[in-house]
């Protein structure tokens, strides 16, 4: 479990962050919110990149005093910006596997077995061999996916997945991280898209100014819409079909 | 006589110089995700041959000081670089820019030095524009174990510096160490790069052809490396024998070569990087 306790994090002179306290256990966990609400930042102090004040263990470890490969093999992230490396998606997702490898720095059997898995999740293992410049942005996302996937850890913290993707891209992912899920992954994931974080995840955690200001299942948010208009800036209806893409929320601006 | 004085230490030369030259170029490329970075350019080849120099001021008979003083030179080098382009800003121009005002700036100390002490470079132009016709035995004793153990170093770190092409941030959540793994590709450039300029002088382009030629093929950098070392060996002394017979019985210094292969090729660089961008 990761646990805060009067966690605050920011930047020198920019303070971002002040949680007094928040639990994140299981399943697939959207820290929504608007552009500069705190959300990437807030996966950036989990991870460690980010200095904080106050108490932060995931399964009562502190990550910014484990060792880097220890902290690896706890936490996998996939950062918002990627860039496009010379190299095979085969090649970015056997990157993943760093923090598992011994000295002599070879692939083992189980390690070449995690990559082919983790490629098989992502959709990517006919396109392994293909170099990244190659590849479409969502075929590109998906790849960075897999090499996170590669990784092998319980908690894998993705900013903005989705972003950039097409609706039916989005749903693909959306069917990965649900796969995640319920291969035991705890998935902690930054979106400020509002229907796509209502149609994949468990758990939403609506941050605005740095701070949580609502928390629960999609069904629980739906019955705050006050909540979601001030986190959100926005007005919010219902949506006419509970059977529609998004059944739960249809936003207006 | 003459195999032993003369055409052996310079193939030697030739061999060291261009392996050491090619396989910095790679890391300093690797580590600043920069194509156009090589240790001629960015200044790490100005100030080991100051720093070479002075030491030579200093104790003229000790081949062993003037690779300290190479390695202490380029490092100082790198970091002024490194130092000043964060300040300024640090993009891949800027990096570039920076190392060629740094370059600039060793380049006056070198010839301030030579000026005022001409003993100190004999052959002054050997030096500044780069050659391995003079390089003795004792200068390769000298620089080889040095040159052997930051390839085969680099070897050993070439995993962790393909990790840097993930950018930063990606590169940390897999589990390197990024600050550590740069700073440790960086000095083993300015080591490889000061031991050679002990051997070889101001020698350029030799660090930008090689690693860029080789990154053109899709591969890690553990095998670049190993290309970088055979390839970077070959096309030194190839360069070099065409130095010597072009225009026989006249010899042209292989910097000078170097300087004429090298230039439009970093512009070709340049340009292509340019093509890229508007893709």
């Amino acid at each position: 479990m990761i646990c805060l306790r009067n966690v605050s994090a920011g930047y020198p002179g920019r303070p971002v962050l002040s949680i007094p306290s928040l639990d994140l256990s299981s399943g697939i966990i959207t820290l929504a919110g608007e552009n500069g609400s705190g959300k990437s930042t807030l996966l950036k102090t989990i991870l460690g990149l980010v200095p904080h004040a106050g108490s932060l263990l995931v399964d009562e470890q502190d990550p910014s005093a484990l060792q880097a490969k220890k902290r690896a093999a706890l936490l996998a992230y996939l950062p918002q910006e990627n860039p496009v490396p010379d190299m095979t998606v085969r090649m970015l997702a056997s990157h993943g596997r760093f923090s598992r490898m011994n000295f002599s720095r070879r692939m083992t059997a189980a390690d070449l077995a995690a990559v082919n898995s983790a490629l098989s999740l992502a959709g990517m293992k006919e396109l392994a061999d293909r170099n990244l410049a190659t590849l479409s942005g969502g075929e590109r996302k998906r790849a960075w996916l897999a090499m996170v996937i590669a990784q092998d850890a319980p908690y894998l913290l993705l900013d903005e997945p989705g972003a950039g993707l097409d609706v039916r891209h989005q749903q693909e992912l959306g069917e990965i991280l649900r796969s995640l899920r319920d291969l035991g992954h705890t998935i902690l994931l930054a979106s400020h898209d509002l229907p796509q974080s209502f149609a994949i995840s468990d758990r939403i955690c609506l941050i605005k100014s740095g701070t949580i200001i609502a928390d629960g299942s999609p069904a629980d948010l739906v019955r705050q819409p006050e909540l979601l208009e001030q986190g959100l800036h926005l007005h919010l209806i219902p949506a006419a079909d509970p059977d529609s893409l998004y059944p739960y929320l249809l936003a207006k601006s | 006589m003459v195999l032993r004085y003369a055409r052996l230490p310079r193939v030697l030369a030739g061999l060291l110089s261009g392996a050491s030259l090619s396989v910095s170029g790679l890391l300093l490329q690797e580590a600043l995700s920069n194509d156009l970075a090589s240790p001629g350019i960015i200044g790490v080849n100005a100030g080991a041959g100051f720093f070479t120099l002075l030491a030579i001021l200093a104790m003229p008979g000790s081949p062993e000081l003037r690779i300290v003083a190479a390695f202490l030179g380029a490092g100082i080098a790198a970091g002024l670089v490194l130092f000043i382009s964060h300040l300024a800003g640090g993009t891949r121009f800027t990096i570039i820019l920076t190392g060629v005002a740094v370059s600039s700036l060793f380049t006056a100390g070198i010839n301030t030095v030579t000026t005022f002490f001409p003993e100190t470079s004999p052959d002054k132009a050997a030096f500044t524009i780069g050659g391995i016709q003079n390089v003795s035995l004792s200068q390769l004793t000298a620089a080889f174990p040095l040159i052997l153990i930051g390839i085969l170093l680099s070897l050993i770190l070439a995993q962790r510096v393909e990790l840097l092409r993930l950018g930063d941030e990606a590169a940390y959540g897999v589990g390197l160490n990024v600050r550590v793994c740069r700073a440790a590709a960086i000095a083993l450039a300015a080591l490889l790069a000061a031991a050679a300029v002990t051997l070889s002088g101001l020698i350029s382009f030799v660090g930008l052809i090689i690693p860029n030629m080789i990154r053109r093929k899709t591969l890690g950098v553990f095998p670049q490396l190993l290309l970088c070392t055979l390839y970077g060996s070959s096309f030194l002394i190839l360069c070099d024998l065409a130095a010597r017979t072009l225009f026989y019985p006249y010899e042209l210094p292989v910097g000078l070569l170097l300087s004429f292969l090298g230039a439009p090729f970093f512009l070709v660089i340049l340009v292509q990087r340019k093509r890229r961008a508007k893709l």
